[in-house]
């Protein structure tokens, strides 16, 4: 226990940090309505404004209060957003505008608010939420009934069910809580005197809410709810306060579908809240009936997002019996205690204590266990049955063929004498076959019947009638039809099972398919085509990618499913097209966050978003067309999210790629660098000397130089700056290349008219050499960056022309070849060393600067022709002319062209 | 025939180099080093050829070719010591006629200001609007619609003869590859240029004597065309 005091430093460092991440939260609390909350809120603003504080009011209740009113005169107010919704106009906050104005402090009143189905964001909070990941601060009003967790409490007290609630979690990690308080006697006068509603309004409330107990409750409450947040605060920023907490208390809670299950979950998080306990939910799933019916998964999937809104952490097992299930996990987790609904379990016969609460007593005595009033618990399992019994006209043509052919056979057997117990199990068979065939569960209970009768018609005494004389023969068609019915149910299930089986391991199939595909994309676009591919297969809807740069849309591409019809992928596509699709994009790349169909935010619009989040920054988002009708189910919406990993990282480990490959050929640019620098000034050097020399010699003798040797003089100045204009051309040319790749520009050429270019620079006019050039056909392009090109033909020209003779014959042809264009320069000199020829390309990258001088040029002229030639994807070779002389080949791209008349 | 020319150049040896040169050749210069003085002079002195250096101390080259456009249509010639081609190609499209890049020979840039001076001088003596362009062998006669090599008729496509029209009314002036997409397909597309180069070189093969040394219709790599004006002797 050293460092129990932090140091100041500490704390200076953490109210900086503080200050520069997101913005904060200050709420004003009351326990009910007329306290003065948005009075209070207003007074704090005005002393912020005072400060120098940018103070802004975004939306304040318009309540007739005079007072507040006055109050709200020399702030700014942000207009509100008039919205149309069915009919009526609605104010609401208008946050586009907030985030524009971006003040440092916004006012923005009940925050436990239900906005208007067309914005944004479900509720209000999501609204503040935002603004306090913008950076901006927040200042809100709220009631204490509206907390979620406690809601039973208040429900219990007031008798009025609260509608809108905001989630624990806001007034736990509130910058600050001020709660407004004033004596229920004086609320009740406020009420009386007209200052809150109307005198009408007012009459009627105090009958029902305003009642002097409520009021002293609701305080109670508002007041304890508020220590505990102070206590909790206190435990969650100071790690060393944490550690004098001896054991961490650990709420265990189960989750189920049952209706009753929040009020159950709420007792867990509250208990928690003031244990400052850890709080987990277990749901259990069971192994048979993993889905029941809709509106049970629907509630189940509200109470786990309840749990998580109360700050609790979801476990999911699978097990069949829930009371092991529960003992277990507590017994590895140290759970303190558990908290269950009285939950009304199916009695088995075999089980003698059918409570919940009893078997985990006895399984876990050591566990407190905390056990919530349920009176209204009724597992539900009506619409199920009802579901199944649908009824195929199908099925009975099914039946009908199976019992022809099942009664003629018995019959064939009944004629060589086979006993009727064995033709009952022809027809059990019967039955059986059916169940696997048929679709519905009504057609095994009707063949089961059906068995039956036909059994008695055919093969009982009096045969071919419906009578039966043996009195055994009821006994054995009650058995018959028992038998049929179990039968035919379990192969049901079976087959019902086998299916559900099949569905989830396709998905799993999927996303390991996925990943396994992602390992093995090439590129981006590959990355992108795959992942997408994969989510089509799993969601069977399309799917609109969209890519990212620099939190732009830089393109969408559609994936249409194979599950749809051509039709019905189109209008879909047209759907991502809407400005309001794109606006929802938009707010998903900035804010880094799902939204869309099935989430609090736009839930208005046509299709689930994700973003994909790679190294902080989004790459891109991912539509899922969706409709409210068909939410992807809990299982498909996993799987998605997994495969959505897998395709960041598959994106991340592709940008690190590209970084570390850009760094590599960074490092080889730099070293070639250094080396041409070596190079270069070397070959600088010989010319330089000539120049400066010849030009002394000039200025300072000129008396004595004749004019021939004057005249040789000027030509060699001439001659070496030539040489140097040639270099620094060359040196352009390189750097060029050091911009690498994206600084070539491939065109279209004319080979003639490069050729042409190239030979206007090279040729001297004094020339003495035979050169021609012959392009075949006319009219060829080539795909080429045409300066470059050009210095590649110029270098390779100037060689010839100083290694060659007069007189010498210098041709140079280009041809089509298939797909590229060869160009051949041919000259009859007297050819170059073979060993020589290996050493010809050589770049400056070796390093070695041991070249004679009289062999400057060559080295680095050619070294670059191979470069930019390489860059084209070509390659420079050398090959002797027959009968003498040397040839410089390269093929480029061949260039093919419409013409556009 | 005294000459006037306006050289602006900051660069006091290049200045000199110009100097020289014009001086053999018996031209009447003035030289300015900046672009507000050079206007100035633009106005006052009347020069039948500007050469123009791009890299002004006190002004874009681009924004000096803009002004002095706004009233005169006096030949200018930009020295360019950037090699990219689109400060040259920008120069062009703001109303520069040539350009020289440096290092230039001395030779080269004679030739030069020759072409610009046979461009005002056939403008000068012959309308800006005539039916018939003569220059050497070849003739068009806009309103026939027809073109003449040593006086026999040539047929050429449409856009051979609107490329042919539109490099003799400019005659003796670079015309980048922007410029003439504009005037022969309305639109500037990039992917157009290759078909360019390709008219280019088929009409190239109808009027010229030897169209691997042609007279008529220069090429200038990655920037544009010319038609030069041929002396009257050739």
């Amino acid at each position: 226990m050293e460092d129990v005091r932090p140091s100041p430093e500490t704390f200076l460092a953490k109210i900086r940090e503080e200050d520069t991440t997101a913005g904060k939260l200050k709420i004003f609390l009351g326990y009910a309505a007329g306290v003065g909350k948005t009075y209070a809120m207003l007074d704090a603003a005005h002393q912020a404004k005072q400060l120098g504080k940018d103070v802004v009011i975004g939306y304040v209740e318009p309540h007739p209060r005079p007072e507040t009113l006055a109050l709200m005169e020399g702030l700014e107010q942000i207009p509100t957003r008039k919205i149309n919704y069915k009919g009526k106009i609605f104010q609401e906050l208008d946050i586009d505008a907030v985030l524009k104005r971006k003040p440092e402090i916004i006012l923005i009143d009940e925050l436990a608010h239900t906005n208007v189905p067309t914005m944004r964001h479900l509720k209000r909070f999501g609204d503040v939420e935002e603004l306090l990941a913008k950076g901006i601060h927040v200042y809100t009003t709220v009631n204490i009934q509206h907390i979620e967790s406690l809601q039973d409490i208040v429900e219990e007290i007031t008798g009025v069910r609260v509608r809108e609630r905001i989630p624990d979690y806001l007034i736990d990690h509130a910058a600050l809580i001020k709660i407004v308080d004033i004596e229920p006697d004086e609320l009740i006068q406020r009420l009386i005197d007209g200052k809150i509603y109307h005198i009408q309004q007012a009459k009627k409330a105090m009958e029902s809410f305003f009642r002097k107990e409520n009021l002293i409750a609701l305080r109670e409450i508002a007041l304890r709810r508020t220590a505990d947040t102070i206590n909790y605060k206190q435990v969650m920023d100071n790690p060393s306060f944490k550690q004098c907490t001896h054991i961490e208390e650990h709420i265990l809670v189960g989750i189920s579908s049952s209706p009753t299950n929040a009020k159950v979950i709420r007792t867990a998080a509250r208990l928690a809240q003031a244990l400052h306990g850890k709080f987990t939910a277990l749901y259990v799933q069971k192994g048979k009936d993993d889905k029941r019916n809709e509106a049970n998964t629907e509630r189940l999937q509200q109470h786990i997002k309840l749990t998580e809104q109360l700050g609790g952490h979801v476990v999911i097992v699978q097990e069949d019996d829930v009371a092991v299930a529960l003992a277990n996990y507590a017994q590895i987790s140290g759970v303190t205690k558990l908290v269950i609904g009285r939950t009304a379990v199916k009695r088995k016969w075999w089980q003698p204590n059918a409570k919940i609460s009893d078997r985990l007593n006895e399984y876990v005595p050591n566990l407190a266990i905390h056990i919530v009033p349920d009176h209204d618990n009724e597992p539900i399992y009506l619409p199920e049955v009802r579901n199944q019994l649908t009824f195929e006209w199908l099925d009975l043509l099914k039946m009908f063929v199976v019992f022809s052919l099942v009664s003629l056979l018995s019959l064939y057997f009944f004629t060589i004498g086979v006993s009727d117990s064995n033709i009952i199990t022809i027809y059990i068979l019967g039955v059986l076959i059916l169940a696997i065939w048929s679709s519905g569960w009504m057609i095994s209970i009707i063949s089961s019947v059906i068995a039956v009768l036909l059994f008695n018609f055919f093969f009982t005494e009096p045969r071919f009638s419906f009578e039966a004389y043996h009195r055994d023969y009821p006994m054995t068609f009650l058995i018959m039809f028992i038998s049929g019915v179990i039968t035919s149910s379990l192969t049901k299930k079976i087959k019902k099972q086998a299916s559900i089986a099949v569905r989830k391991s396709y998905r799993m199939e999927v996303l390991l398919e996925t990943n396994r595909k992602l390992q093995h994309a090439k590129s981006m676009d590959d990355i992108i085509y795959e992942g997408m591919s994969q989510i089509v297969k799993l969601v069977e809807k399309p799917v609109q990618f969209y890519e990212i740069e620099h939190n732009l849309i830089v393109k969408s591409i559609f994936y249409r499913t194979e599950s749809m019809t051509n039709n019905e992928n189109n209008e879909i596509a047209a759907l991502f097209e809407n400005t309001n699709e794109r606006g929802v994009v938009n707010w998903v790349v900035n804010n880094q966050h799902v939204a869309g169909v099935t989430t609090d935010i736009f839930p208005e619009v046509n299709a689930y978003y994700l973003p994909i989040v790679s190294s902080g920054s989004v790459r891109g988002v991912v539509g899922v067309a969706l409709s409210k009708n068909s939410p992807l189910p809990a299982f498909e919406r996993n799987i998605l999210h997994a495969i959505m990993n897998d395709f960041s990282f598959a994106l991340d480990k592709w940008y690190l790629q590209k970084l570390n490959a850009e760094v590599a050929k960074e490092a080889e640019l730099e070293q070639m660098r250094a080396n041409l620098l070596r190079a270069v000034s070397h070959d600088l050097r010989t010319p330089l000397t000539t120049i400066s020399g010849n030009a002394d010699i000039l200025m300072t003798n000129t008396a004595d130089i004749s004019e021939t040797e004057k005249l040789r003089l000027y030509e060699d100045i001439y001659k070496n700056s030539k040489w140097l204009v040639q270099m620094v051309e060359n040196l352009l040319a390189v750097s060029k290349l050091d911009d690498g790749q994206f600084a070539i520009e491939m065109q279209l050429e004319l080979v003639e008219d490069i050729i042409q270019e190239a030979f206007s620079h090279v040729i001297p006019i004094n020339n003495t050499h035979k050169i021609a050039y012959h392009v075949e056909p006319e009219l060829l392009l080539a795909v080429m960056d045409a300066r470059l090109i050009i210095q590649v033909i110029i270098n390779i020209m100037d060689n010839a022309l100083t290694y060659t003779p007069s007189d010498s014959h210098i041709t140079f042809i280009a041809k089509e070849v298939g797909e590229s264009v060869h160009f051949s320069i041919m000259d009859n000199g007297p050819g170059i060393d073979d060993a020589l020829k290996e050493t010809l390309f050589e770049p400056f990258v070796t390093g070695k600067v041991q070249r004679s001088d009289s062999r400057r040029g060559l080295g680095l002229g050619l070294a670059l022709c191979q470069t930019i030639l390489r860059l084209h994807g070509s390659e420079l070779t050398v090959s002797d002319n027959k009968p003498q002389g040397t040839i410089f080949n390269f093929p480029l791209k061949k260039g093919v062209m419409n013409i556009h008349e | 025939m005294n000459k006037r020319i306006l050289v602006v150049e900051d660069d006091v040896a290049i200045g000199n180099l110009i100097k020289m040169t014009l001086t053999t050749q018996h031209y009447a210069f003035d030289i300015e080093r900046d672009g507000t003085s050079a206007v100035q002079k633009v106005l006052s002195m009347k020069p039948d050829v500007i050469i123009l250096d791009l890299g002004l101390p006190d002004m874009d080259g681009v924004d000096f070719i803009h002004k002095v456009r706004s009233w005169t249509q006096t030949p200018i010639i930009v020295v360019s010591a950037r090699s990219e081609e689109q400060d040259k190609i920008n120069a062009l499209d703001a109303g520069a006629d040539d350009y020289v890049t440096k290092p230039f020979s001395v030779e080269e840039l004679l030739a030069r200001i020759r072409v610009a001076l046979r461009r005002t001088a056939s403008e000068h003596h012959l309308g800006s609007e005539q039916s018939v362009f003569v220059n050497g062998h070849l003739k068009i006669h806009y309103l026939a619609n027809t073109v003449l090599v040593h006086g026999e008729e040539v047929h050429l496509t449409p856009i051979e003869y609107k490329l042919l029209v539109v490099l003799s009314k400019h005659v003796g002036k670079v015309l980048t590859h922007n410029f003439l997409l504009k005037e022969i397909w309305q639109n500037v597309l990039q992917s157009d240029v290759p078909s360019l180069r390709v008219f280019m070189a088929t009409l190239r093969k109808k009027i010229e004597d030897n169209p691997s040394h042609p007279q008529y219709i220069q090429t200038h790599v990655r920037v544009g065309y010319r038609m030069l004006r041929i002396s009257d002797d050739g």
